[in-house]
């Protein structure tokens, strides 16, 4: 899992590097972490099965055996964060 | 084990709501309307059971109708001041599922014979000496609180709104649907 917050301050990190493993090419800079990065591994994992469900609701709720109402308001918890991480 | 026994006697609707909910609720309620009325506890409102005469299959069902259409209505309406983005079927669905405690009042009621009414004005102590009357009082409260707390959860599960709007909302709307539903019952049987 990919660390989005500083153990020490726990303010967001950004990313310094990245490197190809192919050429060992480095490059450096100071990236924003995608929106997604920043949400838990559990609304992750949320978001991917919920596309690969084609966005269905009904879906993830039979595959998640929870109630439709249960999976629809993760799924605005989920909207709420990446609001906030927009502001 | 243990939180999942609390999960489904406290939070059903976390795993069931919409027409699974609605048809479990509406076969649990009417088995309910059947013993209640041979066991003589008429539902006759939507927080209220108590022990009645001369009721009837289709009367006690009337009673069942009336409630249920009375809270759920009531409670969508409430519902959209504080989110408009839920499903009627699932307002609907766990709040007619939430009905279930009341099979056990209606159990009970074969247990309980009540005192004649002059008898009490007579003697009130009297009461004590009728130990199924007692046991159904004694019983009412805890399956009546058991009960709006599984109408909280539905109205919180449904609307998906949390903090003092949804509790003004969920009170108000259990108070307007209870004076309504009397209402109706009073005028209409």
């Amino acid at each position: 899992m990919l660390p989005v917050y500083c153990p020490s301050c726990h303010s967001q990190l950004k990313v310094k590097c990245l490197k190809c493993e192919n050429c060992q090419t480095e490059v450096n800079g100071l990236y924003e972490m995608p929106a997604l990065a920043l949400l838990p591994e559990a609304d992750q994992r949320f978001v991917i099965r919920f596309v690969l469900n084609s966005g269905s609701l009904k879906e993830m709720a039979s595959e998640l055996k929870l109630s439709y109402p249960t999976v629809r308001n993760m799924l605005n918890e989920i909207i709420e964060k990446l609001k906030s991480y927009e502001k | 084990m243990k939180n999942n026994i609390s999960e489904w006697l406290f939070n059903p609707f976390k795993r069931i709501a919409g027409y699974e909910a609605f048809f479990t609720g509406l076969f649990i309620s009417l088995v309910t309307v059947v013993i209640g009325t041979f066991s003589g506890i008429a539902f006759d409102g939507v927080i209220d059971a108590h022990l009645g005469n001369d009721l009837t299959i289709l009367k006690s069902f009337l009673y069942l109708v009336i409630s249920v259409i009375t809270l759920v209505l009531v409670m969508y309406f409430a519902g959209t001041f504080i989110n408009t983005g839920f499903r009627f079927i699932d307002l609907l669905g766990t709040m007619t599922l939430a009905r279930a405690p009341f099979l056990i009042i209606a159990l009970a009621g074969f247990f309980a014979k009540s005192p004649e009414l002059e008898e009490m004005i007579k003697n009130p102590v009297i009461i004590f000496h009728y130990t199924g009357f007692m046991v159904l009082i004694f019983l009412s409260l805890p399956i009546l609180i058991w009960y709006i707390v599984l109408l909280y959860r539905a109205f919180k599960i449904t609307t998906g709104a949390n903090g003092t709007k949804l509790i003004a909302a969920f009170v108000v709307g259990l108070i307007v649907s209870e004076v309504l539903s009397k209402t109706f019952i009073f005028l209409l049987l």
